[in-house]
């Protein structure tokens, strides 16, 4: 069962510790932007959802995916983080689903600001779920909040599974950890316990959903949880 | 990695703070860069340098970059723990825990000027 404490609130964001007046806090700016993408889309009862994978792990696929089996029950966009092209937002919308690419120039990561720039020019009053595919990299995107509700990791069983220790800080602040492309588990050496193990000495209340995009399997769960959380977000009010 | 744009946050916020005058008694930045801040303090320190040169502002300054160990707080047990080879859990009685107190630091901590009598 999920329960409301579990969507983020202003008082668990990420990337912020409390600082005196003798500190001074490096990403306030984003932090500050943040918070208002949070309280805009409490306004609008949209569900957002950070995914962050290293690059090629699956993310535009999966959004594809999503979209084709959700895109009729539910109001579905998407904003897509890229260093320069403009390649993933082209697929998302011809599977059907408005998609909107942020191209960074070169930044590796998303900030709140983006965001918030990109969806000045959406018009975003009755969506549902807002996804936000991050900058393939899974360093830097650990540390930018965007005011989301869900951070998904995705990690693709052919990157092998010694991703969480290398990159602690992105399961400690994810919610569910996806492990993807399952359909190639049997060629390569990937344990999807072990990844869990370690990813759960982090952060021991991760959720693990095993999926494949091409084949299908997991996608169901993937979908479900999705849809669990749609739900719960509309009930606030 | 985004070293520079943070080394820029640095002086976009001492700039806001400091007068033409006293940006020149500036010695020293102190920042406080947590373990899972994905910073290096060596390619801080190295965006610093290319600041000084592509700028020549803060020419004499320092920067100090100090790293803070991952602490968490146990709920259970009320002890803070240093989380040693990523494993969140408490030292004293093992549960999990999540709740940092320290860590996540990006922050700048201090800002040191020099002797005023000295610098005349
Ligand atoms: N075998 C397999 N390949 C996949 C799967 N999902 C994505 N891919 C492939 O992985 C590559 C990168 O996928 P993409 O969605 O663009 O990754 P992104 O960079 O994370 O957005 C593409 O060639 C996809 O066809 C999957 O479930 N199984
Ligand atoms: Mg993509
Ligand atoms: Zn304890």
């Amino acid at each position: 069962m999920i329960q409301l404490s579990q969507q983020r609130t202003s008082k668990n964001k990420r990337g912020t510790i409390n600082c005196d007046n003798t500190t001074r806090h490096l990403l306030q700016a984003n932090d500050f932007v943040a918070e208002a993408i949070r309280n805009k889309m409490l306004q609008s009862k949209t569900l957002v959802i950070n995914i962050v994978s290293s690059a090629g792990s699956g993310k535009t696929t999966l959004m594809i995916e999503t979209g084709k089996r959700l895109k009729e029950k539910y109001s579905i966009k998407v904003l897509v983080g890229d260093l320069e092209t403009e390649r993933d937002a082209d697929r998302i919308k011809a599977a059907g689903v408005d998609a909107l690419q942020i191209v960074t120039g070169g930044i590796c990561h998303l900030e709140a600001q983006m965001v918030w720039q990109a969806m000045e020019t959406m018009d975003l009053t009755g969506t549902d779920l807002l996804f936000i595919e991050n900058v393939g990299n899974l360093v830097c995107p650990a540390s930018f909040d965007l005011g989301e509700d869900y951070r998904v990791t995705l990690i693709a069983s052919t990157e092998g599974d010694d991703k969480p220790k290398k990159y602690p800080r992105m399961f400690l602040t994810s919610e569910l950890m996806i492990v993807s492309k399952a359909d190639l588990l049997p060629y390569v050496p990937f344990s999807v316990e072990e990844v869990t193990k370690d990813a759960r000495d982090i952060n021991h209340e991760l959720e693990v959903i095993t999926i494949s995009s091409i084949k299908g399997d997991g996608i169901e769960e993937w979908c479900q949880w999705l849809e669990e959380r749609i739900a719960l977000k509309r009930q606030i009010v | 990695m985004h070293e520079m744009s943070i080394i820029q946050q640095v002086v976009n916020s001492l700039n806001s703070e400091l007068s033409a005058e006293e940006k020149y008694q500036v010695s020293n930045i102190i920042l406080h860069l947590g373990e899972l801040s994905n910073v290096q303090p060596i390619l801080l320190e190295n965006a610093f340098k290319a600041y000084q040169e592509a700028s020549a502002d803060y020419v004499h300054t320092r920067l100090t970059v100090l790293q803070i160990p991952v602490v968490i707080h146990c709920d259970q047990c009320g002890e803070d723990s240093r989380v040693k080879q990523y494993v969140f859990k408490c030292n004293n009685c093992g549960k999990p825990s999540t709740n940092l107190i320290s860590g996540e630091e990006l922050l700048i901590h201090k800002i040191e000027f020099f002797d005023p009598f000295k610098l005349q």
